[in-house]
């Protein structure tokens, strides 16, 4: 990791779960949920993962926190808190001793999808967002007081909501006191795992408005996990499109979106719903369902879905390459074929 | 009762009694599905739209009641009164699950994960058509393959755990349409579904729409499903319809300031859109809350102090476009003077 720009550099990432079966718990495989993730992440970028329940996306942006331990690779992370704050060393995330990793959430935090599921029931709010300072020991008891009255507020809660519980709140104020927590110990990197997903729309608008300001206001670098791609166009910066634990397509936002290179990239967009009863939209209709992570099909895993699969799909796995200005894919067939966008010609 | 509409919702009331108090889910609902349409309901959690679904189901239990009002159904037997037969009893039975069925959701809910998904289509056609076992298989058969499903005589041996969810989902439908219903339900049936599985299923209900001649209520938050599915649309917020209208005319001209607000919060994934998203201020108010005048109006940006006192009735403003709005009543108030 060169660049001084660069935040967070994920190299080779695979997580492997075990399949158990019969009696003695042996044998049965394994399930490549993460199989070979390659990923640069730039300082004040948003970034979104997406693709399909069971692509690997959740179980990417938990690895690179070290919420669950990765199979191999290595998270290159550029830390300030081994040296005082101050400069920034790099550091493997996915080597480092749990009692660094601790350390380590002082600047690396996650916001979670289910805003009822995510806050205990029975810790009021200021105890929750002070959670985080109280566990890593960083503020004396009136400081941290002060602190939860001022996050509550940068997220749009009053300081008069702190004596209260989750269930006196809707599922949008929620989602803002999983968010006032994870910005608790003033993190740099947030991985937000489908933060809006679970929210209705009216209030969907308010969260993800209320995470580009403080995107801003904090300097905060944005994983964000997410399966809408209206939400993800809206917010992001670069998107990396996931199909069976791999990387298929990755580039900026507004050329993803306007020409992708992957055949999956087109179908997804392809089958978005747009609320325009009037818009006159082909939509490829891709055969079938995903494959099981634990049996992937040989070659491009994506082919026996592929409209414009050839032999050499079947045989041979793609690498994901050049594609375009800052536009990476793995297809054979990048140079032969003109995919549809989103973007009305 | 109107001969044309095969269902007719009139001033319906749904109550729960719940520790706060009493929760007004559906507060006075008016709607009808013409034989063959396709209406969708559409609002946010708690608006009443699957509340409403249920009544017409005769599914509502307490600590719900209905409050008032009448479902009046055009059934195979002669008009009847859904909302006053007794739950369970003989005459709802006969209804639900042939003349009226419903889609869910999560298939996992629907479907019996120990019984075989052959037995759970034959189901309704054994309990209410009388016809040999046989039948009901090739009938069940013929249904697996219309929704889609590959190599229907082996599924149909199948339990649902061996299906994926989009297969579940087809499997759902067509339990749902093998007695051929005069009305499908269908609640958020694409929400728990992938992107691309869900445009699957939108592209089979759109294709079954061509050969089954019944209605289908589509209760959705989703307006990229609605603009997708949908004649005609209703909007519900806090347990009343704010805005009727076809599909195109909502989404051209939304009247409600709701309706508006709604259109406008969702991003466009062609990237059309302004930098911030357009928000609906505020929450939606707990069910339990009384609110005096407009239920919107507090969060409503064209509130006037008259949407503080009274309840805007729904109105038509234009022709076969009704909004619940003092705006609106304006206009409608000029016309009647004018004439």
């Amino acid at each position: 990791m060169q660049p001084d720009d660069v935040l967070l550099q994920v190299k080779g990432l695979r997580k492997h779960f075990p399949i158990r079966k019969g009696l003695f718990r042996r044998g049965g495989g394994t399930v490549k949920a993460v199989d070979g993730v390659d990923l640069t992440i730039k300082k004040g970028e948003t970034i979104s993962l997406v693709g399909e329940s069971g692509c690997g996306k959740s179980t990417t942006g938990r690895s690179i926190l070290r919420l669950i331990e990765p199979t191999e690779g290595e998270v290159l992370f550029r830390s300030r808190v081994f040296n005082g704050g101050s400069s920034e060393t790099l550091v493997d995330v996915a080597s480092l001793p749990a009692s660094k990793v601790k350390q380590l959430r002082r600047e690396m935090q996650i916001i979670f999808q289910d805003p009822y599921s995510s806050l205990d029931p029975r810790m009021n709010v200021a105890d929750i967002v002070a959670e985080p300072l109280r566990v890593q020991g960083v503020m004396g008891r009136a400081e941290r007081r002060d602190r939860v009255v001022h996050l509550l507020e940068a997220v749009g809660l009053g300081g008069d909501h702190a004596r209260r519980f989750p269930h006196e709140f809707s599922g949008g104020q929620r989602q803002r006191i999983g968010i006032a927590r994870a910005l608790a110990l003033n993190p740099r990197f947030i991985v937000a795992d489908e933060p809006v997903s679970a929210l209705d729309v009216s209030i969907q608008a308010q969260v993800v408005n209320l995470l580009q300001d403080l995107q801003a206001d904090f300097g905060l670098t944005y994983l964000f996990i997410a399966h809408d791609l209206s939400v993800v166009r809206h917010i992001s910066n670069r998107v990396a499109v996931m199909y069976l634990g791999r990387i298929v397509e990755i580039g900026d936002s507004e050329a993803l979106f306007s020409r992708p290179r992957h055949p999956y990239t087109e179908a997804l967009l392809s089958a978005v719903p747009v609320p325009d009863p009037g818009a006159a939209r082909t939509r490829i209709r891709l055969r079938g369902d995903v494959p099981s992570p634990s049996a992937p099909p040989a070659g491009c895993p994506f082919h026996p879905r592929c409209a414009y699969a050839i032999a050499r799909c079947r045989e041979e796995v793609p690498v994901l390459r050049e594609a375009g200005p800052r536009q990476q894919a793995s297809c054979h067939r990048i140079e032969e074929l003109t995919l549809a966008g989103v973007d009305a010609p | 009762m109107s001969v044309t509409n095969l269902l007719d919702i009139r001033d319906l009331q749904v109550h729960f009694m719940t520790e706060a108090g009493v929760a007004r889910a559906v507060d006075g609902v008016d709607l009808s599905i013409a034989a063959g349409e396709t209406l969708a309901v559409v609002g946010e959690s708690g608006c009443g739209k699957s509340v409403t679904s249920r009544a017409i189901m005769g599914l509502i239990q307490p600590p719900g009641w209905i409050e008032g009002g009448e479902i009046l159904f055009a059934g195979r037997k002669g008009p009847v009164d859904l909302s006053r037969l007794p739950p369970n009893g003989r005459q709802i039975n006969a209804i639900r699950g042939t003349e009226i069925t419903m889609i869910f959701q999560e298939p996992m809910t629907a479907l019996n994960p120990v019984l075989k998904i052959g037995a759970q289509i034959m189901e309704p056609l054994l309990l209410h058509e009388k016809i040999s076992k046989a039948e009901a298989k090739e009938r069940a058969i013929a249904s697996l393959a219309a929704v889609g499903i590959a190599s229907p005589r082996q599924r149909f041996e199948e339990y649902p755990h061996n299906l994926s969810g989009g297969m579940r989902q087809r499997a759902m439908i067509a339990m749902a349409l093998v007695c051929n219903p005069s009305l499908l339900i269908a609640d958020e049936p694409t929400t728990a579904l992938d992107v691309t599985i869900q445009a699957q299923v939108l592209d089979l209900m759109k294709d079954l729409r061509r050969d089954f001649a019944g209605a289908i209520m589509f209760i959705t938050h989703d307006l990229g499903v609605v603009a997708a599915m949908a004649d005609h649309v209703v909007v519900m917020y806090r347990g009343k319809i704010v805005e009727s209208a076809t599909v195109h005319a909502l989404y051209r001209h939304p009247l409600h300031p709701y309706t508006q607000g709604l259109l406008r919060s969702v991003p466009s994934i062609t990237g059309r859109g302004a930098k911030r998203l357009a928000t609906i201020e505020g929450s939606v108010p707990r069910p339990t809350e009384r609110i005096r005048g407009c239920a919107f109006a507090p969060r409503c940006p064209h509130a006037t102090p008259i949407c503080r006192q009274e309840v805007p009735a729904l109105a038509e403003v234009e022709g076969h476009h009704r909004a619940a709005c003092f705006l609106h009543h304006t206009v409608v108030e000029e016309r009647a003077h004018a004439a």
